[in-house]
């Protein structure tokens, strides 16, 4: 897995009291840290249930959210489509790497009545 | 395959071996013209064309490129990819939406800095595309680009006025892909 080419980049939002927390807070708040780790766990258990094909977790904390990798167009619009069944929130963005530059290009997802379109 | 060469294929019927182009060159083929062969890149500017490719086996392996504005309607699939900044597009006085696929092709060539360019299928009967075609040989000064077409005695003239293109025929691609 850790050779494959992943096009797709988003982030899960931590749950809400996790959000945006200071290296400081997150030293002195253990509570918080173990609910980040359960909940990375959880983001994990999903993804091996719903993707058809690769992706991969970022292991570096990061103060958004999870930082995920996906290979799948389709897997990320189920992804994203899905959120409400799982309860989590993505950061309203999609990042996809171009085959022929290698560049890393961000598009805002914009929530429609009949799905979602990017922008 | 030699990396400083490029061919590409615009949607003028072709009576060349496609099979050997490709195994001469990177190829860039415009728009959903040419199925039966499979391309390293595809340019693409219109939805219509674009999904017609979606559906077709022979580009599954190919990279398709299209202007911002397609690609994000089409940002989950896997096969495409939206175009890089091609430089010569401001010398045509046009956006990357409404340029045709062969001129895409063209741009997208030589944003590859590919040392010389073969355009097989060219179209130049259409009178924009032909104004388009000099605008672009007019701003670059880096590639060399040959006109391929089937043998015919009688001449073209047209690019006569650029040092950087030229009009030869099978027989004398031949020559220069056997290294003659």
């Amino acid at each position: 897995m850790a050779n494959k080419n992943f096009k797709y980049h988003l982030t899960v939002r931590w749950p809400a009291p996790c959000r945006n927390r200071s290296y400081d807070v997150l030293q002195e708040r253990p509570d918080l840290v173990e609910q980040m780790n359960l909940f990375r766990q959880k983001v994990e258990r999903v993804c091996r249930l719903i993707l058809r094909k690769s992706y991969r977790i970022d292991s570096n904390h990061d103060l958004q959210g999870v930082n995920m990798w996906l290979e799948s167009g389709q897997d990320v619009y189920d992804f994203i489509i899905r959120q409400p069944e799982f309860e989590w929130e993505i950061v309203p963005e999609l990042s996809t790497v171009n085959r022929l530059t290698g560049e890393l290009k961000k598009w805002q997802v914009v929530y429609t009545p009949t799905g979602i379109t990017i922008a | 395959m030699n990396p400083e060469n490029c061919v590409v294929i615009g949607p003028a019927p072709v009576r060349y071996d496609l099979q050997k182009l490709v195994s001469f060159s990177d190829t860039v083929v415009a728009g959903n013209t040419h199925k039966n062969n499979s391309f390293t890149y595809a340019t693409v500017a219109s939805e219509t064309r674009l999904q017609d490719m979606l559906n077709t086996p022979s580009f599954r392996d190919t990279i398709i490129l299209a202007p911002d504005k397609l690609y994000k309607k089409y940002v989950f699939f896997e096969q495409i990819d939206n175009l890089p900044s091609l430089p010569y597009v401001k010398s045509t006085g046009k956006t990357t939406e409404n340029l045709s696929d062969q001129s895409l092709a063209l741009m997208l060539a030589l944003w590859l800095e590919k040392k010389n360019i073969y355009l097989f299928g060219y179209d130049i009967e259409n009178l924009d595309e032909r104004a388009t075609l000099m605008l672009i040989l007019g701003a670059n000064h880096f590639s060399n680009i040959f006109y391929v077409r089937k043998p015919n005695p009688s001449k073209i003239h047209l690019f006569d006025a650029y040092d950087n293109m030229e009009v030869i025929d099978y027989n004398q691609f031949g020559e220069i892909k056997n290294g003659k």
